[in-house]
């Protein structure tokens, strides 16, 4: 089914002022509301999906009923269709229109399980695991794993790690080959073995900066995303989170020495962060149509190198990584540096490995 | 506020249902999230795939899911609806502790779902199953250039 654009498209002038105007000169079929059309030569800036400051634009409810009593008057699928494709919307009209006092597109709100832990961070997970299909992984014997074998090793590794409260899937694999033939998802050849909570989120994060040790930069990722899954976790539920997290945007941040100076606040910088993140990891995808422009202003490297803070962690824990067989990893830190959550070892743990060692 | 997720009743997945429940905002948090501070309103239909009758075409299969997804949440919804209308009369304590009848109208002010499920709900057409979902246009590009399959995709933009 492919909508052309009729004459409402020309006439169109009321919801959106820039992005669907844009749209509709474009005559590009849109179903979500935030443009992803640049002004260069290519034509396509996906930028817009990841900015927490780009404005969206809400789909006006008077609009859409209208639009919807209009099509209960078409007699074609066809005609309905082309009416409701100026919202992205389908032509049926759903059961939350007749709630009065009720915008079913501006309160219809996600729950964190599926916009942080099986959204954002599940993505993530996704992410590091097709980068790693195609990397190679030094194993702890010293041999180079490749594909599969490297993802697969990112599970043994996850499996041998000591039990965490609260955590029961450490003994299951984190990856699986997917064998799924579908165009939507052949080309993700890693997917996530299992559907996790959000404890199990929160607890495997800090561990994969350890499992995946060899790729640095990736570490760093993580590390600064870790950092700002924190944050949004424990700013969500509770008064007294939210009381600390405005005490922290609050308090003056100390710009390191790049390109950090346009940070004002910490909440700011994590946002940046997480802008970046994604731009890494598609970087090392290298199968992106559009470059990837995130550079640092002032040093021109990479963005990920400005964050000192998790450099200065990832470095200090890396540093002393050696002592992982020892099980003294939950003590390893770096000087001035935070220490990852959930990250150290449990007592008994260490003393019945000791006792095994002797 | 109304809730609903798709949740497993079986050990393999293979049996699932779709409750919607209704919980009062003005509880605290941890209390909200009670089992007994909140009330099950009833399930949304769930289709099997291979009953429907033959010859019926995808876009008539999703067209009759949102009909009747919509109809059964409207049957839902009516006595809050009539409800919201009217306002209900109910006994509440003060804040002096002194119980007093008052007149309460039920607003619902949150849908809480997740993706999936608002988008089927309010019949907003979905890229959900795009992997890199930011952007429905790099998704295809991906697509294309790991599939190698040009022809597929050529010169249209697919709807998912």
């Amino acid at each position: 089914m492919v909508c052309k654009p009729g004459k409402l498209w020309a006439n169109r002038k009321t919801v959106s002022e820039q992005n669907y105007h844009r749209a509709q000169l474009r005559a590009t079929r849109h179903r979500c509301l935030t443009s992803t059309l640049g002004d260069g030569p290519a034509e396509h800036d996906p930028s817009h999906m990841i900015d927490p400051d780009y404005l969206r634009v809400v789909r006006d409810l008077a609009e859409a009923k209208g639009i919807l009593n209009r099509c209960a008057a078409e007699s074609t699928r066809t005609a309905r269709l082309r009416l409701t494709d100026l919202l992205g919307i389908w032509p049926e009209t759903p059961a939350l229109m007749a709630i009065p006092h009720f915008h079913p597109y501006l309160q219809t709100v996600p729950d964190s399980l599926h916009v942080l832990d099986g959204g954002i961070t599940e993505r993530l997970l996704l992410y590091i695991g097709n980068w790693l299909y195609s990397r190679t992984l030094q194993k702890d014997d010293g041999s180079y794993a490749t594909n599969w074998a490297a993802v697969q090793l990112v599970n043994v590794r996850l499996a041998a790690s000591p039990p965490q409260q609260e955590f029961k899937h450490f003994g299951q694999p984190l990856y699986a080959i997917n064998d799924d033939a579908k165009a939507s998802t052949a080309h993700m050849r890693i997917k996530m073995a299992a559907n996790w909570r959000c404890i199990e989120f929160e607890a495997v994060l800090p561990q994969l900066a350890y499992i995946l040790k060899e790729h640095t930069e990736i570490v760093q990722v993580l590390m600064a995303y870790t950092d700002l899954y924190k944050t949004l976790r424990d700013v969500a539920p509770l008064l007294k989170n939210v009381t600390t997290a405005m005490r922290e945007c609050a308090q003056p941040h100390q710009p390191p020495r790049s390109c950090s100076e346009t940070q004002n606040s910490i909440l700011e910088r994590k946002s940046f962060i997480l802008k970046q993140l994604f731009c890494t990891a598609e970087q090392d995808r290298q199968a992106l149509p559009y470059p990837c422009s995130c550079l640092c202003p002032v040093t021109k490297l990479p963005s990920w190198t400005c964050c000192m803070r998790q450099v200065q962690t990832i470095l200090g824990v890396l540093g002393e990584v050696g002592a992982e067989r020892d099980g003294r990893r939950g003590s390893v830190r770096a000087q001035n540096a935070r220490c990852a959550p959930h990250a150290g070892v449990h007592p008994a743990v260490w003393r019945r490995r000791q006792r095994a060692a002797r | 506020m109304l809730s609903l997720d798709e949740a497993m009743v079986d050990r393999d997945g293979r049996k699932t249902l779709i409750p919607v429940w209704l919980s009062f905002l003005n509880l605290r948090a941890h209390v909200r999230h009670k089992d007994w501070a909140r009330q099950l309103l009833g399930y949304l239909p769930k289709f099997h795939k291979a009953r429907w009758p033959v010859g019926v075409s995808d876009a008539t299969k999703r067209e009759t899911k949102r009909t009747v997804r919509a109809r059964a949440l409207r049957l839902m919804l009516k006595p809050i609806l009539l409800l919201s209308a009217t306002g209900v009369k109910i006994e509440l304590p003060g804040r002096d502790g002194v119980w007093s009848t008052v007149t309460a109208v039920p607003i619902i002010a949150y849908l809480s779902v997740d993706n999936k499920e608002a988008k089927a709900l309010t019949h907003v057409k979905d890229a959900y199953r795009a992997m890199p979902a930011f952007c429905v246009q790099c998704a295809l590009a991906k697509a294309r250039i790991h599939l190698r399959t040009e022809n597929l995709y050529s010169n249209r933009f697919v709807p998912f």
